[in-house]
């Protein structure tokens, strides 16, 4: 494209030069031409005129007497003018006297008759007729032929001088007009040349550079100065955006510690609460004891007061961890009316504090629901408080149920409906927001926070249901939660670090190897990959506390010195959190302190240089097994049996199976299991009696057992069992496709379970 | 009356409970972590365990565990305390073998029917 720009400009600059002087060129040579020919002829004419003049006098005596040979004799001396072709001269009364041709010339035809006075061009020559005076007296004419041959020639030559004369001019006129075209076109081209670099490299430095003062430097300026515009701008932007980028690193650094500074602040505001609320108790029994009566009013206030804001507290974290995204969810199934039950115990004396009467209206085929049980419980709660404190001697209606949504899915409905003071619609627009009761004089009058229903919202949103409200000012309120009955587990945001996770083994065995050396870091993981372990590495002890919450690893090695957060600060975190406390920790250091290790919850405890065949060994110990061992299946029902037994089998175990509980002892003792499966109703010695021996000795307890019952389980009954089963499925709650794929996932888990503990917990 | 082993970190918190304790008539011994609480379910012989979680050295699920595992202490009830109410302390504190759970703030009527009820379960002595 340049390149031919640069060819239009100087090609049409020099085109338009030379037209224009071309133009000029032939004009003027034309010109020239024209009145050169034109003065010719009237020279000529006037010579010939001259002759005749000269010829016609000498003729005049030879008129007188009519003397033909005279006058011919007088026109032969024209023989020395080649240019007369013919002559003539003619008597008085029109008669040739005498003719003349020139030699060579042809006589035929002889001389025309005698013609005006004057000349005139015939073809292509030219005829003069003139008379013959004496005085005023006409003695006769003169005639003349005369060759034009001359004048052609001349035209000739004056039209060939002119061409060579216009083409040398154009050819000076192209020299100048290319070099000085330049003048013009260059600053043009040099412009067009820097907007290209400018565009192509982006590079708003560049200048043009400015050759003349005339339009074209104008425009160079202009267009130098609209560069440095946009060169400033580029800066400004490149700042504005720097400074963007730091904001954003700040404020998600900020939004970090946010997160950390909450997580904290559960537990360090709470035992400042603790003191105050429990001292304020103290005091007020002590008041009571020692008879000072009037004291109490105002202990209880304190109290009160403590206990308020006790609870402030456990709203406003629990809604900035919800806004944060730190709220997970615990998915777990559980029995619906067990878990309504146990609200309406807890909510009880809330609900008859202001003489309210609590109905409630349980659907009989409530069976189980697999959700987060303690936000479940907590939107509930917060539902029943919050009627039983806008209702004053009222009912207040506890109703559940089952229900078919429209896309055949089942949900879970639940209403808490009151006879309280109602809403009015404004009121209702407000009521899920969050620090917005329907009123500010309600918070003066009833108290609380107004974030029990922001939060019971969201926690209903985060299970993938909602909450809903009707109301009429003066007649109640109408709150409905509705939950999917299998709540699904939240799809985490696909951001980098969970795609990674997607490649991995999802049941395989992951090392984190934490150290801060890359060397030794690159050493073990490359040593364990060769073990057919998946290793992943963290730098420092932050990332190590973040991986693990990731990845949930089946061990991990901990280099104890570290900057920063170091080893033992780790360890300890990781020890705390319940979360990750169960992980098999091998601690690695060059300081030999091992009690020190165990003392901070380390499993094993490694001297650095690192004997990799010990710790390989500790590893194995500590890795999940990939073959599964020896499992026990104990039902009445033979059909059931078979069923499980299959399931287990298919999934690689040994099974032996057995009737009733003594039957089970006893194959208990012949052979111990690696995991049980145990119906509770059977005959002899039922499953309850069954636990109850197993866990009274000491080397069956951390057999893990898993119970199927169809029997629908009382709070003493799983009071009983808690703490001693690794988990109740209950078959009626079940589908027989989803109790074998429960099953087989708890199978797994458990032994999982049970071979960390075997290693560094007797249970 | 019984004798109670307080094991908590939190120096106010100790000395409230305690005294609220001994006000109800009970003897009270107090260990301030893990490992002191270990050592002190043996030397001291007490009736009942009133276990904090987060403790130093090591917490209160830990010491729990070891306490089970030893069998002059593994009938000992032990009532797990935490300031955490989270989602799983319960049954985490169960399976550490805790008899009972209960969250701070203390309610001392709620605490001290647990307490009972673990007692007259393992008479005194």
């Amino acid at each position: 494209m340049p390149k031919l720009c640069q060819r239009c400009v100087k090609t049409k600059l020099t085109r338009l030069t030379m037209l224009t002087s071309g133009v000029a060129l032939l004009v003027s040579v034309t010109l020239f031409g024209l009145s050169d020919a034109k003065r010719f002829r009237s020279g000529m004419e006037r010579d010939l005129q001259t002759l005749a003049d000269v010829v016609g006098a000498s003729a005049a005596s030879a008129l007188d007497f009519d003397d033909e040979a005279a006058a011919a004799k007088t026109l032969a001396a024209l023989e020395h003018k080649p240019v007369i072709l013919r002559a003539a001269i003619y008597n008085k009364d029109n008669k040739v006297l005498a003719s003349y041709a020139r030699p060579g010339e042809p006589a035929a035809g002889g001389p025309p008759v005698r013609g005006r006075d004057g000349s005139r061009f015939v073809h292509g020559q030219l005829e003069v007729f003139r008379p013959i005076q004496r005085g005023a007296d006409r003695l006769g004419t003169i005639f003349f032929l005369v060759d034009l041959s001359e004048l052609r020639e001349l035209i000739v030559n004056c039209v060939v001088s002119g061409i060579i004369i216009l083409a040398g001019a154009l050819l000076v006129a192209f020299i100048f007009s290319s070099r000085l075209q330049r003048s013009v076109s260059k600053p043009i081209l040099d412009l067009a040349e820097t907007t290209q670099k400018v565009l192509e490299q982006k590079d708003y430095s560049a200048r043009a550079a400015k050759q003349s003062d005339d339009e074209v430097g104008f425009l160079i300026d202009k267009f130098n100065e609209m560069l440095g515009q946009m060169e400033r701008h580029e800066k400004d932007l490149t700042e504005i955006n720097t400074q963007l980028r730091r904001s954003q690193q700040e404020a998600l650094a900020a939004t970090e510690a946010k997160s950390h500074f909450l997580a904290n602040m559960s537990h360090e505001l709470r035992t400042p609460l603790n003191a105050i609320i429990g001292y304020s108790e103290m005091l007020e029994e002590e008041a009571a004891d020692s008879g000072q009566e009037d004291l109490i009013p105002d202990l209880k206030k304190i109290k009160g007061a403590g206990k308020h804001l006790l609870a402030l507290i456990n709203d406003i974290l629990d809604l900035s961890k919800i806004e944060a995204g730190k709220m997970d969810l615990y998915l777990e199934t559980f029995d619906l009316k067990t878990l309504l039950e146990d609200v309406v115990a807890t909510t009880r004396l809330l609900v008859q504090k202001k003489d309210n009467i609590l109905e409630v209206r349980l659907s009989p085929d409530l069976g189980t629901m697999r959700a987060d049980l303690t936000k479940v419980r907590q939107a509930l709660f917060n539902l029943l408080s919050n009627a039983s404190k806008f209702t004053e001697h009222g009912t207040i209606r506890l109703k559940a149920g089952r229900e078919i949504g429209p896309d055949k899915a089942e949900w879970i409905v639940m209403q808490v409906q009151d006879t309280g003071i109602g809403m009015t619609p404004e009121q209702l627009g407000r009521m899920f927001q969050a620090f917005s009761q329907a009123d500010a004089s309600t918070v003066r009058k009833y108290g609380g926070t107004g974030l029990g229903l922001a939060i019971t919202r969201r926690f209903c949103l985060m299970m993938g249901g909602d909450v809903t409200v009707a109301s009429e000012i003066g007649k109640g309120s109408t709150f409905t939660i509705r939950l999917p009955s299998q709540v699904q587990e939240p799809r985490a945001e696909p951001d980098e670090k969970t795609a990674d996770l997607l490649d991995l083994p999802q049941e395989g065995n992951t090392v984190l190897v934490v150290d801060d050396d890359p060397s030794a870091r690159d050493l073990l993981k490359r040593f364990l990959n060769k073990q057919g372990l998946y290793v992943e590495c963290a730098a420092n002890g932050q990332e190590a506390l973040d991986m693990v919450k990731r990845l949930h690893p089946t061990v991990i090695t901990l280099d104890v010195m570290m900057p920063g957060m170091d080893g033992w600060a780790v360890l300890a975190r990781l020890k705390e959190d319940p979360a990750t406390a169960d992980i098999p920790v091998i601690v690695l250091t060059i300081v030999d302190d091992t009690h020190f290790g165990h003392a901070f919850g380390a499993t094993e405890y490694l001297t650095k240089p690192v004997d990799r065949e010990r710790l390989l060994g500790i590893i194995n110990k500590l890795r999940h097994p990939s073959v599964p061992g020896q499992a026990l299946v104990v039902d009445d029902e033979p059909d059931v049996r078979d069923m499980l037994t299959r399931t287990l089998q298919r999934q690689g175990w040994t099974t032996a199976s057995a009737a009733d509980g003594r039957e089970v002892l006893e194959s208990v003792a012949a052979q111990k299991p690696d995991l049980i499966l145990l119906d509770l109703m059977m005959p002899r010695m039922d499953g309850f009696e069954f636990v109850t021996e197993m866990r009274q000795r000491e080397e069956w307890r951390t057999i893990p057992i898993i119970v199927i019952t169809a029997k629908s389980l009382t709070k003493e009954d799983r009071e009983m069992l808690e703490g001693h089963v690794q988990k109740v499925l209950l078959k009626g709650g079940f589908s027989r496709d989803e109790l074998l794929n429960e099953l087989r996932e708890l199978v797994t888990e458990c032994v999982q379970r049970a071979q960390r503990a075997d290693v560094h917990v007797q249970i | 009356m019984a004798k109670i082993l307080l094991v908590e970190d939190n120096e106010m918190n100790r000395d409230m409970l305690s005294r609220r304790l001994r006000r109800k008539g009970y003897e009270v011994v107090m260990a301030v972590d893990g490992e002191q609480a270990v050592a002190m379910s043996v030397s001291e012989s007490p009736d009942l365990i009133l276990m904090d979680m987060s403790l130093p050295v090591f917490d209160g699920w830990e010491a729990t565990r070891r306490i089970k595992a030893e069998p002059a202490t593994k009938s000992l009830p032990v009532i797990a305390l935490t300031a955490h109410a989270m989602a799983g302390d319960r049954e985490k504190s169960i399976e550490a073998g805790c008899d009972d759970y209960d969250t701070k703030p203390i309610e001392l009527p709620r605490l001290l029917e647990k307490m009972e009820s673990l007692l007259s379960r393992k008479p005194a002595g």
